[in-house]
C-alpha cells in the first residue's frame, strides 16, 4: 500500500533542481539589469560633469576647478560634504578624467570596475560626454 | 501543475528579458540625449546668420561623434552615425536644409539607433529597435543655452 504523500518527496527534488536554473537565470538578469542601471547613472553623471566644465572659465584656477568637476560627477556636488555618497558603489575622484580643450570640455571615466555581484565589467574611457564651450545659464 | 509551471515560467522569463531589453534601450536613450544635447549646443554656436555657418554647424554636430573622444552609444561601443540637424528663426518652422540663412537661432539635432533587441523579437519582427534623443539649442548674445 502507498501512502497517500508520497508525491511529496519528488516535488521537493524537481524544485531543487529548477531551483538551481532559476536562480542562476535571476542572477543573470539582476547583473544585467544592475550594470544598466549603474552605468545609466554614470552616463547621467558624466554628461552633467562635462556641461559644468564646459561653463567653467578657461585658464583660471584649473586644478581646483577639475577637482570641482570630478566632484561633481562622482558625488553630484562640485563642493560635497563629508558623508556624500558616489553615484556608483567604488567611484572615485581618481576614475574621472577631464580634457579641458579652449572649445569643449570633455569628461570620461577611466579605470572603474562596475561590480553587479556575480560579474564585474571594466569601464575603461567611457562614458565619453563633451561639451562645447559656453559662457551663460547652467542647464 | 505542469500547466500552472509553464504559464508561470513563461510568464517569468518573458519579464526577466524584457529588463535586459528595455534597460538597454534606456542606457542608448541616456547616451544619444547627452550627445544631441552637446551636439545642439555646438552645432547652434557656429550659426552665424551666413550661408557657411550652417554646414560649419552640421559639421560640428557630427565632429563630437567622432575621434577618440567619440560619443558612442551601446553602451559607449557603436559609433552614433544617424544624426540628423534641423535649423530654425522661430522654434516653430524647422528645415533640414534652409534656403534663407539670415536670422536662424535654433539648431535641432534628433540622434536615431536601432537598439539590438533579443527578447522582445517575441513580440515584432525585427531584430532592433529604434531609439532617439533631441536636442534643441538657441543662440542668444555670444552664447547659446539648451532649451526643451
Amino acid at each position: 500500500m502507498r501512502p497517500k504523500n508520497a508525491r511529496a518527496g519528488s516535488a521537493l527534488i524537481e524544485f531543487a533542481g529548477s531551483l538551481i536554473l532559476l536562480s542562476a537565470v535571476f542572477a543573470g538578469v539582476f547583473q544585467i539589469g544592475y550594470t544598466f542601471y549603474t552605468y545609466n547613472s554614470l552616463i547621467n553623471a558624466v554628461r552633467a560633469g562635462a556641461r559644468y566644465a564646459s561653463l567653467l572659465p578657461r585658464g583660471a584656477a584649473d586644478a581646483e576647478a577639475a577637482q570641482a568637476v570630478r566632484n561633481l560627477v562622482v558625488y553630484g556636488d562640485p563642493a560635497p560634504g563629508p558623508d556624500a555618497k558616489p553615484v556608483a558603489p567604488g567611484l572615485t575622484v581618481a576614475n574621472v578624467e577631464l580634457v579641458q580643450e579652449p572649445g569643449s570640455s570633455t569628461v570620461f571615466l577611466r579605470g572603474f570596475e562596475l561590480d553587479a555581484i556575480f560579474a564585474r565589467l571594466q569601464i575603461d574611457g567611457r562614458p565619453t560626454v563633451t561639451f562645447p564651450v559656453t559662457q551663460g545659464a547652467v542647464q | 501543475m505542469l500547466i500552472a509551471t509553464c504559464i508561470a515560467l513563461t510568464v517569468l522569463l518573458a519579464l526577466a528579458g524584457f529588463a535586459v531589453d528595455i534597460g538597454r534601450m534606456y542606457v542608448i536613450k541616456s547616451e544619444l540625449q547627452a550627445y544631441t544635447d552637446a551636439a545642439a549646443l555646438s552645432a547652434v554656436l557656429e550659426l552665424n546668420g551666413a550661408e557657411p555657418g550652417i554646414s560649419q554647424a552640421r559639421q560640428a554636430a557630427k565632429r563630437l561623434a567622432m575621434g577618440p573622444n567619440a560619443m558612442r552609444w551601446d553602451m559607449g561601443t557603436e559609433p552614433i552615425t544617424n544624426v540628423t540637424a534641423s535649423f530654425s528663426a522661430d522654434n516653430k518652422t524647422w528645415q533640414e536644409r534652409p534656403k534663407e540663412a539670415g536670422g536662424l537661432r535654433f539648431a535641432r539635432i534628433v540622434a536615431s539607433e536601432p537598439a539590438p533587441v533579443i527578447f522582445l523579437r517575441v513580440f515584432q519582427p525585427s531584430t532592433s529597435i529604434n531609439v532617439a534623443a533631441s536636442g534643441v539649442a538657441v543662440k542668444s548674445g555670444g552664447t547659446a543655452r539648451l532649451i526643451q
